[in-house]
C-alpha cells in the first residue's frame, strides 16, 4: 500500500517533468507564438482530478522550479501558479462538469490570464513589452486540451488514483 | 488514530501563505550572498532538464551526420581547406601586425595586451523567459566559467554569464532590458553605452547629446571600461540616428552583430588575470603618478602626440589618443590632464 502511494507520487512529478522538459524544448523560430503551455495545462488537469493532492502547495513548488527553468525572478511564476491553482480548486466541481470543448475555451482563457499575470508581474519589477501573439499560444493550449486531458484521466485511472 | 492535522488549512489560508512566500522570493531573489548561492545550488539541480530538452536535437544531429553522402563531404572537405589556406594566409599578418603593436605600444609607454584565453560553449537552451533575453550554455563552474565572464562568438559580443551551475551557466544577452555594455566609435574613440531593448536585433545608445560625431554605419567596439568586456571587440553597427530639434539628446539605435536569434556555438573568454587585477586595484591618485611619470617619460614626444580627451567623461577620466590616430583634428576642448589608458578599465559597468 505504501509502496504504491510512492510510486503514485513518483509518476505525477515525472509527468511534470516532462511538461517542463517541453515547456524548453526548442520550437522553430516564426511558430515561436503558438507555444502551448505545457506546464499549464498538466497543473490544470491535476488539480481538476485530484484537488485534495495537487494543489497550492505544489502550484507554488512548481512556479519556483519553473523560474529557476526559465532564469526569470524567483517568484514570478510561482505567485501566478499558486493563484491559479487557487481559484481552479475552488471551482473544480463545475470545472469538471462541463464538456470537454467547453473546458477548452476556458482554458484559452486561463492560459491568457497565466500569462497576462506573468506580463504584469515582470512590467512590475522591469519594463518590458506584451507580445500580443500570446493569445496564439493560447488558442494552441486550448486545441491541445482534450488530448491532454484523455492521456492523463487514462494514466490516471491505471494508477487507480483517486 | 486521529492525525494532529486531520484536516489541512483551508484553501483561502494556504493561497495567503503561498503569496506571502512568492513575494518575499521576488523580494530577495539575487540581493543576499546567501540567496545567490542557494540559486546557484538549485539550478545545478535543474540542469539536467536541459540536456534532457536538447536531447531530440542532438540525436537528430547525429542522424543526419551520419546520412551525408561522401560526395557532399568532399566538396565540403575541398571548401574548408580553402578556406583554411586563406585564414592561414591572414594569420601571417596578424601575428606581424601583433609584434608591430606590441611595438607601437611600448614606445608609447601603454600596457600590452596579451592573448586571452578562449573556450567553445554550447548553447542548450534560449527557450527561457520570453520578458529576458537570456541562453543556457553547456560549460559550468565545473569547466571555470564565473559570473561576469565576457560572451562573444564569431562575429562581435554576444552577452555575460549571470549565473554558474555546475554544468551549465546562463548567459544576459546584450539585448536584454538590463543589460548595458560600455562600448566606443571605431572611427573616432567616442565613447557610449550601449543598452539592450528586448528585442533581438536592436541597441540604443544613451544619453548621447546632439552634436556627438555618429552616423549610420559606423562600428562599435567594446572600450574596456570597467574591466568586464576586453577592449576591441566589435558589439554592434549604427543603424539610425535622429537629432531631433525638441530633444537634448540623440536617439541612436544599433544592431548587434552577433545573430542573438541564432546562436548555437559561443566563445567563452577568460581574460588574463592582470587586466582584472588592475580594473579592481587602481586608485585615482596611482594613475596621477603613473602619468606624471609617463610624460617625463616621453619628453618632446608627448608635444607632438595629440592628446583627444574624451568628452562626456568625469574629470579625470581621459585617454590619450594613439599616436596612429587618423583623424587628426583637435578635440573641441582640452581636458586638465591626460590619463594613462589603465584608467579606461576603472569605471564600474551597469
Amino acid at each position: 500500500m505504501r509502496s504504491h502511494f510512492l510510486l503514485q507520487c513518483l509518476i505525477v512529478a515525472c509527468i511534470f517533468i516532462v511538461a517542463m522538459v517541453l515547456e524548453i524544448m526548442p520550437w522553430p523560430a516564426g511558430m515561436q507564438s503558438f507555444k502551448p503551455a505545457w506546464v499549464v495545462l498538466v497543473l490544470l488537469y491535476w488539480v481538476l482530478a485530484i484537488p485534495t493532492k495537487v494543489s497550492i502547495g505544489s502550484a507554488f513548488l512548481l512556479g519556483v522550479v519553473w523560474d529557476l527553468v526559465l532564469g526569470s525572478i524567483l517568484g514570478v511564476h510561482a505567485l501566478v501558479l499558486s493563484v491559479f491553482a487557487y481559484l481552479i480548486a475552488l471551482n473544480y466541481l463545475i470545472l469538471r462538469n462541463l464538456s470537454l470543448w467547453m473546458q477548452s475555451l476556458l482554458v484559452i482563457l486561463f492560459v491568457f490570464a497565466v500569462r497576462l499575470g506573468i506580463f504584469v508581474i515582470e512590467l512590475l519589477l522591469h519594463n518590458a513589452n506584451f507580445n500580443s501573439q500570446e493569445i496564439f499560444g493560447a488558442i494552441a493550449s486550448g486545441i491541445l486540451w482534450p488530448w491532454v486531458f484523455l492521456l492523463l484521466r487514462k494514466i490516471r485511472r491505471q494508477l487507480n488514483l483517486r | 488514530m486521529k492525525p494532529i492535522f486531520g484536516k489541512s488549512p483551508s484553501l483561502g489560508l494556504r493561497l495567503i501563505m503561498a503569496v506571502i512566500a512568492s513575494i518575499a522570493l521576488i523580494l530577495s531573489d539575487g540581493q543576499t550572498n546567501t540567496m545567490i548561492k542557494a540559486r546557484s545550488v538549485m539550478e545545478t539541480a535543474v540542469g539536467g532538464l536541459y540536456y534532457l530538452a536538447n536531447t531530440p536535437r542532438t540525436v537528430l544531429d547525429g542522424v543526419s551526420d551520419n546520412l551525408v553522402d561522401t560526395n557532399k563531404l568532399q566538396i565540403e572537405n575541398k571548401v574548408l581547406r580553402e578556406q583554411l589556406r586563406e585564414k592561414n594566409a591572414d594569420l601571417l599578418l596578424l601575428d606581424q601586425l601583433k609584434v608591430e603593436n606590441q611595438r607601437l605600444r611600448l614606445l608609447l609607454n601603454s600596457p600590452l595586451r596579451t592573448d586571452e584565453y578562449k573556450k567553445i560553449a554550447e548553447v542548450l537552451t534560449a527557450e527561457t523567459d520570453i520578458y529576458r533575453q537570456l541562453v543556457v550554455i553547456n560549460q559550468g563552474e565545473k569547466d571555470g566559467a564565473y559570473v561576469g565572464q565576457p560572451v562573444i562568438d564569431e562575429k562581435g559580443v554576444v552577452g555575460q554569464i549571470i549565473s554558474v551551475g555546475n554544468d551549465t551557466s546562463r548567459v544576459l544577452l546584450l539585448t536584454d532590458v538590463a543589460h548595458s555594455i560600455p562600448v566606443q566609435v571605431l572611427r573616432n574613440d567616442v565613447r557610449v553605452i550601449a543598452s539592450g531593448t528586448g528585442r533581438s536585433d536592436e541597441l540604443t545608445l544613451d544619453n548621447v547629446p546632439r552634436s556627438v560625431d555618429i552616423v549610420k554605419g559606423d562600428l562599435l567596439v567594446t572600450s574596456g571600461l570597467g574591466g568586464r568586456f576586453l577592449e576591441g571587440y566589435p558589439v554592434a553597427v549604427v543603424e539610425n540616428v535622429s537629432r531631433d530639434g525638441k530633444n537634448y539628446f540623440a536617439t541612436i539605435t544599433a544592431k548587434p552583430l552577433a545573430s542573438m536569434e541564432r546562436l548555437r556555438y559561443v566563445l567563452l573568454l577568460w581574460p588574463t588575470n592582470e587586466d582584472m587585477h588592475k580594473a579592481q586595484s587602481i586608485t585615482p591618485e596611482e594613475v596621477r603618478k603613473a602619468v606624471r611619470q609617463r610624460l617625463e617619460n616621453q619628453g618632446a614626444e608627448a608635444n607632438k602626440v595629440n592628446k583627444t580627451p574624451v568628452t562626456e567623461e568625469t574629470d579625470s577620466q581621459t585617454a590619450p589618443a594613439p599616436a596612429e590616430e587618423l583623424h587628426p583634428e583637435p578635440p573641441a576642448e582640452i581636458a586638465p590632464e591626460p590619463v594613462a589608458p589603465e584608467l579606461q578599465q576603472y569605471r564600474e559597468e551597469d
